[in-house]
């Protein structure tokens, strides 16, 4: 064959015995990379040696002569030159910083030095592992490969450590390189935090070292140096710096100084971590930020009575609190701390709202007042001041809460980044003052009142609805939700009747408001109102048709303008009398009781079966009044004044001048209930600007012996004249006994919800424990009111006994059953 | 000894509406690049040969190129590495970082111009029928063993750290030596594998062992002059050799593998 005869290229014969030759001029190479003249070296040449080396299978072999070339290397040049250029400063004194200046500089001085001697070893001493094992690259593999040995380059790293770092310095001192390293590094870090200037670049040069020196050849990252050496220490000499940090800056500062250093540490100890130590501390040296700085002295500082979280909330301080937030939320989700803080300052601002509300209710003596009403009299001026007074007082309750809500809100989102918990803290705040003020339903709902009727006016349509919505945010505070609406139907009432309101757009977009805030079931009655109202404007109009085409066209003919209310949507107790007596219908003039007469005729053609009973005490009455001066002049005027002070006045068109009628004729003739007719003569008669009659004698009450005169010499700048009645009109802050009223019907019909609401779940359970029953019906009522749990027992008792409910017997725990 | 190789396989004759693999569009190019100086900035000298190369084509491929010219050694600065090998074997490692592949051709070695086995150089299954040619300047034959030349190339591929390289000769060194065993070739062979391989490369020494006892007894027969191609006198000269046979041969005896044994009678 042909191939036979040919020569072949013979592969290279195992080196014998040669080993020696090869490692010394491997050897002599290797220094001389050491000594930096590799660039007159053949990479190729060394290449080859090693390969050849290894080939032979001396591997192992050139593996642990390196090895020991690089410790030689190490220990006699390395460690040695290093050792001299620490200087005795670093190695005598070894307490940080707090010594003169000069001393400071020397140290530093002599730290960057040896700082700069070590980063300069040890960058050489990688470069040069790198070409060596470039060099060794085929040795690498092979080692690796059998023997599970490191690689030459870790070796010479652990080499580096052992032989240069950790080994002592000198025969007679057990200091090692590494304890000065350490020692200079930690020095300088507190210099710069007592705001010196230090060499940053070179510390991370050197921590770099660290970061890259491992305890073990496999290289865990939690073995490096720089973890099990220097951060344990670090930490440890950070936290006594904090620590008396801390101290120092409690007693020198105040609150929002203290939380200004306090975040600019925390800063600073990130930045340096960047970059002058490790990003590996970061979360170490923050945490000793957070306990030394923050959690131990954190409340103090909120608590500081003069500069605290109280003062900042008082004057805003927006940034400081914000600060304060920040340093909170590092330590504890829940913010606790700062939310207490928050919630104290809040409940007192509230508590002196509440107060001021009441400081302006107690000046009217409540004893006078309770004397005053009935049929007692009301002392007209003095009497209704006192009690706008404490309207404008509710009103101002409102305002002062909504103020706070409006600040503390805006706090909230610019410096507590609108955090969710604080919010709730926030809230039940609020919803706890407010509802300690028992009167809270009664004065939102006059603050919605006033504003309905006045405070609207020339507001454009975002002012009404902001308005409006704060209103309503309030309500959301509201337990009693119930009683505000007891009070805000009878406000409302009085506003539909009298036509008060400055805006029905307003008052229904108030409505759908509260649709969406309580509820569907919550507005039912007042939309009814609504709706009476609009079914008695078409009424009116019919009637006025069904009068024309009657061809009735007596030109002094009263027209009738009338309100039908379903009794049961409308409040009817404010338009009956107060002392509950069943009241008798009062006599109306012949032309009245006419027009009314054949209204009731037109109304009850349309709806049979109806009742329609008269309410006077509601109604207004439009009248053209003549009087002849004595100065001869004639004046005319349009009086518009209450249905009860038209039949009054009517009753004056039969006196002849100069006569009079006296308190008891009026009665007599008009069977007006005491109560009314006394407020409505005093209007007519008493109040300075609106005297049509004249009394006799001129006092300011309204005796039974009175006599009253027409007053020809009425005077008023204006044609029309609107003659209100004393105390009746406005919607204004319930006297004591009122209230006790309200609360007694509140009661009752809170009962009649319990029972209800009872009923309900027992119907859809059939059975159920007692304590299941109590939070169902709780949570039931819940959007209207907050039932006492007395009341709920006292009820299911009373269903027990009327044979609704049986108790379950030898039930443990106790159950109810339901009787169908 | 440089060599022109003439290609006329691939690309360029496709038809033009056959639009070219982009892949093989980048190997066309790169393989236009072999052995001209044209952007060359690493030149290679190998005795008396020198190949003018490219370092962004060897140095990635090789982590030898690449050491040599990053570290901060001689052939750094002066752009010149030195190599102490053959210079066909130089060639044709450069032609594989080249082209992916090498060829290995005799025209004068009829085994070669075989038509079950035209070359040890497999193209493309289309190009079957194209004709490689390798044709030196002074004339003389490439005078030498095909299957030692593939032994070498392993070597040299694991010294210079080209993975795909050693992995191709890998490839033609199990289907040379199938061929070729005999009494003058597989006792070279095996001297070649296990001198020029580290133990713990197990790449061909595997080989050599798995082949040896697949064919035991073709092995041990002697020819027709008295040779067997595997002699006592071989199990002795290279140890390690006869330590793998022995030890692959008694895991093919344990029970517990559950195989049949070949029969050594």
């Amino acid at each position: 064959m042909a191939m036979r005869a040919r020569h072949k290229i013979r592969a290279p014969r195992k080196a014998l015995d040669d080993f020696d030759t090869s490692w010394s001029t491997l050897a002599a190479s290797l220094r001389e990379i050491h000594t930096k003249n590799a660039s007159s070296l053949s990479f190729e040449e060394l290449y080859r040696n090693a390969y050849k080396l290894v080939i032979s299978s001396r591997g192992n072999d050139l593996y642990e002569c390196v090895k020991d070339l690089e410790r030689e290397w190490l220990e006699n040049v390395v460690r040695v030159r290093l050792a001299a250029s620490v200087s005795p400063s670093l190695l005598l004194d070894r307490t940080p910083a707090d010594t003169l200046d000069q001393s400071n500089n020397e140290r530093r001085a002599a730290g960057e030095r040896i700082l700069a001697a070590i980063k300069e070893a040890w960058e050489d001493h990688q470069l040069c592992m790198g070409m060596i094992t470039d060099v060794l690259m085929y040795m690498d593999r092979v080692i690796c490969a059998d023997h599970h040995k490191p690689s030459i380059y870790v070796a010479s790293m652990c080499l580096f450590r052992d032989c240069v770092l950790r080994a002592p310095m000198r025969p007679d001192s057990d200091v090692s390189l590494l304890d000065v390293l350490k020692s200079a590094v930690l020095f300088m870090i507190n210099l710069e935090r007592t705001g010196h200037i230090i060499d940053r670049q070179l510390i991370r040069r050197c921590i770099y070292m660290l970061e890259g020196l491992y305890e073990t050849a496999t290289e865990e990252e939690s073995a490096k140096l720089y973890l099990t050496v220097f951060q344990p220490m670090f930490i440890e000499t950070s936290r006594d710096f904090y620590r008396a940090e801390g101290e120092r800056l409690l007693q020198l500062a105040d609150a929002a100084t203290f939380c200004r250093s306090a975040s600019s540490r925390i800063a600073e100890e990130g930045e340096r971590c960047r970059f002058t130590l490790s990003p590996l501390s970061e979360r170490g040296i923050q945490g000793v930020i957070d306990t030394e700085l923050i959690e131990k002295r954190i409340a103090d500082v909120i608590g500081l009575a003069e500069n605290g979280v109280k003062h900042m909330l008082d004057h805003d301080r927006v940034g400081d609190l914000a600060n304060v937030y920040v340093l909170v939320a590092r330590i504890d989700k829940t913010k606790t701390t700062l939310t207490l803080a928050v919630q104290r300052r809040i409940t007192e601002l509230g508590d002196e709202i509440n107060a001021t509300a009441k400081t302006f209710s107690h000046p009217t003596p409540t004893p006078k007042l309770n004397e005053s009403h009935g049929p007692g009299k009301k002392k007209g001026d003095d009497k209704d001041k006192p009690v706008n007074q404490q309207t404008v007082a509710a009103v101002k309750w409102v305002d002062d809460i909504l103020n706070l809500k409006r600040r503390i809100d805006d706090i909230w989102k610019r410096a507590f980044e609108s955090d969710q918990g604080m919010q709730t803290s926030i809230t039940n705040s609020f919803s706890e003052f407010i509802n300690s003020n028992a009167r809270s339903s009664e004065y939102l709902s006059l603050f919605f009142d006033e504003n309905l009727k006045k405070g609207l006016k020339g507001k454009t349509d975002s002012e009404v609805d902001a308005l409006l919505e704060n209103g309503i945010t309030l309500l959301r505070y509201v337990k009693d939700k119930d009683l505000f609406e007891t009070y805000y139907k009878k406000h409302l009432s009085r506003r539909l009747l009298m036509k008060r309101s400055v805006s029905m757009d307003a008052e229904r977009q108030m409505i759908s408001k509260m649709k969406m805030e309580v509820g569907n079931q919550f507005t039912q009655r007042l939309e009814a109102m609504f709706k009476d109202m609009a079914v008695s404007d078409d009424l009116s109009a019919s009637y006025r048709d069904y009068v024309y085409r009657m061809g009735d066209q007596d030109p002094k003919r009263v027209e009738l303008e009338i309100s039908v209310l379903t009794s049961t949507m409308w409040p009817m107790e404010i338009m009956s009398s107060k002392d509950g007596t069943a009241q008798l219908p009062c006599l109306y003039p012949k032309e009245i009781e006419t027009v009314k007469q054949s209204f009731e005729k037109f109304y009850l053609n349309k709806h049979s079966g109806r009742k329609l009973s008269w309410q006077p005490s509601m109604g207004t009455a439009d009248i053209r009044a003549v009087f002849r001066r004595s100065d001869g002049k004639i004046a005319r005027h349009e009086l518009n004044v209450s249905t009860y002070a038209m039949i009054i006045l009517l009753l004056f068109n039969d006196v002849p001048i100069g006569e009079s009628l006296s308190f008891e004729e009026i009665r007599t003739r008009t069977l007006i209930p005491d109560h009314d007719l006394i407020r409505n003569l005093q209007s007519l008669a008493v109040a300075p600007k609106t005297r049509v009659l004249r009394k006799d004698p001129t006092s300011k009450d309204v005796k039974p012996t009175d006599q009253f005169f027409y007053n020809q010499d009425f005077q008023s700048m204006f044609t029309k004249v609107r003659i209100g009645v004393v105390s009746s009109a406005g919607n204004k802050i319930e006297t004591q006994s009122e209230r006790k009223e309200t609360e007694k019907k509140m009661n009752d019909e809170r009962g009649g919800s319990i029972e209800a609401a009872i009923v309900r779940v027992m119907k859809q359970r059939k059975k159920l424990v007692h304590s299941q029953l109590i939070t169902e019906v709780l949570t039931q009522l819940a959007s209207r009111f907050v039932p006492d749990v007395n009341m709920i027992k006292k009820r299911i008792e009373s269903l027990i006994d009327r044979e609704y409910l049986e108790r379950i017997s030898d039930s443990d725990p106790p159950a109810y059953g339901y009787v169908a | 000894m440089p060599k022109k190789i003439k290609r006329k396989y691939g690309l360029f004759n496709f038809p033009p509406d056959l639009k070219p693999d982009p892949g093989d569009e980048l190997v066309d190019a790169l393989t236009g690049l072999f052995q001209k100086p044209k952007y060359s900035d690493l030149t290679i000298i190998c005795g008396s040969h020198t190949f003018k190369v490219h370092r962004c084509i060897v140095c990635p491929r090789s982590d030898f190129f690449a050491r040599a010219c990053d570290g901060k050694f001689k052939e750094a600065s002066s752009g010149i590495v030195e190599l102490h090998e053959q210079p066909l074997l130089v060639e044709k490692m450069l032609e594989y970082l080249y082209t992916l592949d090498y060829t290995v051709c005799d025209q004068l070695n009829p085994v070669t111009e075989d038509s079950t086995k035209p070359c040890p150089i497999q193209p493309k299954p289309a190009d079957t029928d194209d004709n490689l040619t390798i044709v030196t300047t002074d004339g003389a034959s490439s005078d030498y063993d095909t299957l030692s030349f593939h032994i070498l190339m392993y070597s040299l591929a694991d010294r210079l750290f080209i993975r795909g390289l050693k992995a191709l000769a890998k490839v033609n060194v199990v289907r040379e030596l199938e061929q070729r065993l005999n009494a003058e070739c597989f006792p070279s062979a095996v001297t070649d594998i296990y001198n020029s391989t580290p133990p713990h490369d197990r790449g061909l020494r595997d080989i050599a062992v798995d082949t040896t006892l697949s064919h035991l007894a073709e092995l041990r027969r002697k020819d027709e002059s008295g040779q067997a191609a595997l002699p006592n006198s071989l199990l002795k000269q290279i140890p390690d050799y006869t330590y793998d046979l022995s030890v692959s041969m008694i895991n093919k005896r344990t029970p517990e593998w559950g195989f049949s044994a070949l029969d050594f009678s």
